[in-house]
């Protein structure tokens, strides 16, 4: 099975910094990750790969220092790794974001299922796996916690995870999955796969590799543009009662009884 | 200052993470800062009440579960009171009171580009408490253990006196001190006893012409109160690699230990074959062959990463090791890495047991680098022979590796006991020690006389007693009640 993952690189950080001015992500001091449901992606992608045979290649738009995150891929076991990047592509939303990876995957060759993670951390919209799909004009099965694979039938079952029910669903080859972080716990990189990420290559694509269109290209070729990001004001801090057990029980019910609400 | 009187309330100051039960007090004094600590002992003094101090319960020896009187807590004492970073940005200390936990102290170093080097396995422990045992860790390997990294402690003494006890200012002369604080005059010998040369953590810190500062630093409350400390953080400039290794056969996980220790990484820790079986219910990756792990760090220098890797699988390939199952991570920040996987271990081991219902007997002998192999294989030959439940596992770089038995009836609970004795005297003969790094708290005190033997505890409460004449501070822990008369 040839199997394509799409993987973002993201801030590790809980605490999401927003530049009030240019709406964009404080980048600067946070540390870059593997955006965790891509890497339960790349998990599901090697169990395929080591029960049918085959190949994994990982693929990432972004700046040049994405390539790290496709090298930790390469520790964990997957075999090639494809850094589409280009000034270009500066200020992709998810539309054109898809756009692109879906030209830099025509350009790949025959695959027989494409892995993305269900959503980024960043931005969590969980537009672009199924994105990607539309334009390459393949089915998608999105919220997979479950997934086997049918070489011989070319297809793919999957279970699907989803508010209240779980429903599981067939798709004939290639199609795009999309994975949630139930799905499976991703395996930590190897010494030996270490050792090999050190000495993997990784393949660049440009814009023009990949022929796109270029009026659907980065900030231009997006039709959605972020008006403003903002972090909520915290809420106010309360007030915390002191004293012995008692004591506190007694204000508590105080504070109920002045509000009428016993 | 807070102080809790309600019984439902503060019986939670009556457990760490021993067995230990049937703790009582009176009441809990949570004291904010360092005046009002000084005046709850001052006013304890003078009424003669026993006083037990209190970190956050991560003890394993019984040391803060109060038999009587008051339990001075120091939840309250919460604050990290200053940083200071020297003008070339190499060096730093940190000033905090006692009841912070290790992890925000790492935290805070974190963010400014420094380490605090000891690090001890239990991140929620209290700093006071990690001081005051003197705490170590897998890194105490390179690192070496707290005190180390000890610049200055505010003592406060049972009658309410503060003593500012900053390192290298006062020292003994042999085993003789003399020395004037706060116009009082303190003459007083040390104890007689050699402490063994291996990682330890086991009655009062004693060489000769030693500093006054490492007398309390591991006295384990038993001399006074540690209300502030100024800690020595180290700068960041490497980076650091996580490896576990799994091996098909334990001895050969124990024997690559020994091979890698003079190459001298990071820490080196071991987790025997029942270890392994307890970590598969959190780590199914673990592969089924294994029967043994090591677990090892090593920093490396931005560029010489590629190097590392080689040195390290070629020495693991000599072991049979697949390096496909070799897990590993890198990064510049030395508090991940697989702390938590290391840290599991004593939590896996201690649900076992609420389960068998009988207290464990858990280990933390260390012997001398010569006696290393000796002690495994005294461990696993008795082990073998009593056929009970057991796990072993921990800080192979040092020879320290925690024994834990787990009986599972009364009878064997009365064997294990015996059989640690055994060990005990075993590891005593061959120079080793009884504590590395838990402490002796109320429950190893009788492997403290097997140690030092009946005078060199007598000759640490005659010390205690010049500082706490009265023996009012930490009843029981080290040196038993009655050896105090």
């Amino acid at each position: 099975m040839d199997i394509i993952v799409c993987i973002k690189q993201v801030p590790d950080t809980t605490e999401v910094k927003i530049n009030p001015e240019t709406n964009t992500l404080i980048r600067e001091g946070v540390p870059s990750i593997i955006n965790p449901f891509d890497e339960n992606a790349v998990e599901a992608a090697l169990v395929l790969k080591e029960k049918h045979g085959g190949k994994v290649t990982v693929i990432t738009m972004g700046p040049p220092q994405a390539a790290e995150a496709l090298k930790a891929t390469i520790a964990m076991g997957a075999d090639e790794m494809v850094l589409v990047s280009d000034r270009a592509f500066a200020g992709s939303d998810t539309w054109a974001t898809s756009y692109t990876l879906s030209q830099a995957i025509k350009k790949l060759g025959n695959f027989d299922l494409i892995l993305c993670g269900k959503q980024a951390i960043d931005g969590d919209t969980a537009q672009v796996g199924p994105g990607i799909a539309e334009w390459l004009g393949i089915p998608q099965v999105t919220f997979a916690v479950k997934l086997e694979a049918d070489p011989a039938n070319k297809k793919v079952k999957v279970e699907r995870m989803l508010e209240e029910i779980n429903e599981i669903v067939e798709a004939p080859f290639p199609c795009v999955v999309t994975a949630v972080k139930q799905m499976n716990i991703p395996r930590l990189p190897s010494l030996k796969g270490m050792m090999r990420a050190k000495k993997a290559e990784v393949k660049i694509l440009s814009a023009q590799d990949i022929e796109a269109d270029p009026k659907n290209l980065g900030l231009n070729g997006s039709p959605t543009s972020v008006v403003r990001i903002f972090t909520p004001p915290p809420r106010g801090g309360g007030e915390v009662l002191t004293g012995e057990a008692g004591e506190i029980v007694g204000k508590l019910i105080g504070k109920i009884k002045d509000r009428k609400i016993i | 200052m807070l102080i809790k009187r309600d019984q439902e309330t503060i019986k939670g100051y009556f457990e760490d993470t021993s067995s230990l039960s049937g703790g009582f007090a009176d009441a809990v004094y949570l004291p904010e800062n360092a005046q009002e600590t000084a005046a709850v002992l001052k006013e304890a003094g003078e009424k003669k009440t026993p006083v037990t101090f209190s970190g956050n319960g991560t003890g394993t020896t019984g040391g803060r579960i109060p038999f009587g009187g008051i339990v001075l807590a120091t939840d309250k004492l919460n604050r990290i009171l200053d940083l200071k970073i020297s003008h070339d940005k190499k060096n730093a200390t940190l000033v905090t009171q006692p009841g912070v936990t290790l992890e925000e102290i790492e935290a805070t170093a974190q963010k400014n580009g420094f380490f605090y080097a000891p690090d001890p396995t239990e991140q929620t422990a209290f700093i006071g408490a990690t001081l005051s045992t003197n705490a170590s860790g897998s890194r105490t390997f390179t690192f070496g253990p707290s005190r180390h990294y000890v610049k200055r402690i505010k003592v406060i003494l049972s009658n309410g006196e503060i003593l500012d006890t900053p390192r290298g200012r006062v020292f003994a002369k042999d085993r003789e001190f003399n020395f004037e604080k706060n116009g009082k005059r303190y003459q007083f010998s040390l104890p007689s006893y050699q402490m063994p040369h291996v990682k330890h953590s086991a009655g009062y810190f004693v060489e000769p012409n030693m500093d006054l500062i490492d007398l309390f630093i591991g006295s384990e409350g038993t001399l006074g109160f540690i209300a502030e400390a100024e800690l020595v953080l180290m700068k960041k400039e490497k980076n650091i690699m996580g490896l576990v290794a799994f091996f098909q056969k334990e001895i050969d996980a124990f024997n690559f230990a020994q091979e890698i220790k003079p190459l001298k990484p990071l820490a080196i820790e071991f987790f025997g074959e029942t270890s392994l079986e307890l970590l598969r219910n959190k780590y199914p990756k673990i592969p089924s062959y294994a029967t043994g792990a090591i677990f090892f760090e090593d920093l490396f220098a931005p560029g010489e990463e590629e190097k590392v890797l080689e040195k390290w699988s070629g020495l693991l390939s000599k072991y049979n090791v697949n390096l496909d199952d070799v897990w590993m991570n890198e990064s510049s920040d030395v508090t991940k890495s697989f702390k938590e996987f290391r840290h599991e271990m004593p939590e896996l081991i201690n649900e076992v047991i609420k389960q068998s219902g009988f207290s464990k007997i858990s280990g933390d002998i260390a012997v001398p680098d010569s006696k290393a192999r000796e002690m495994y294989q005294f461990y696993k030959e008795k082990v073998a022979e009593s056929n009970f439940y057991y796990v072993l596992f921990g800080h192979i770089s040092q020879n320290h590796l925690h024994i834990n038995l787990v009986p599972k009836s009364a009878d064997e609970w009365k064997l294990a006991k015996e059989l640690y004795m055994k060990f005990i005297r075993k590891a005593v003969s061959m120079g080793g020690t009884v504590s590395a790094e838990h402490g002796i708290g109320k429950l190893k005190k009788i492997y403290l006389l097997e140690l030092y033997g009946e005078k060199g505890v007598r000759e640490m409460a005659a010390v205690k007693k010049v500082f706490d004449p009265a023996c009012m501070l930490g009843i029981d822990n080290v040196i038993k009640k009655d050896m105090l008369l």
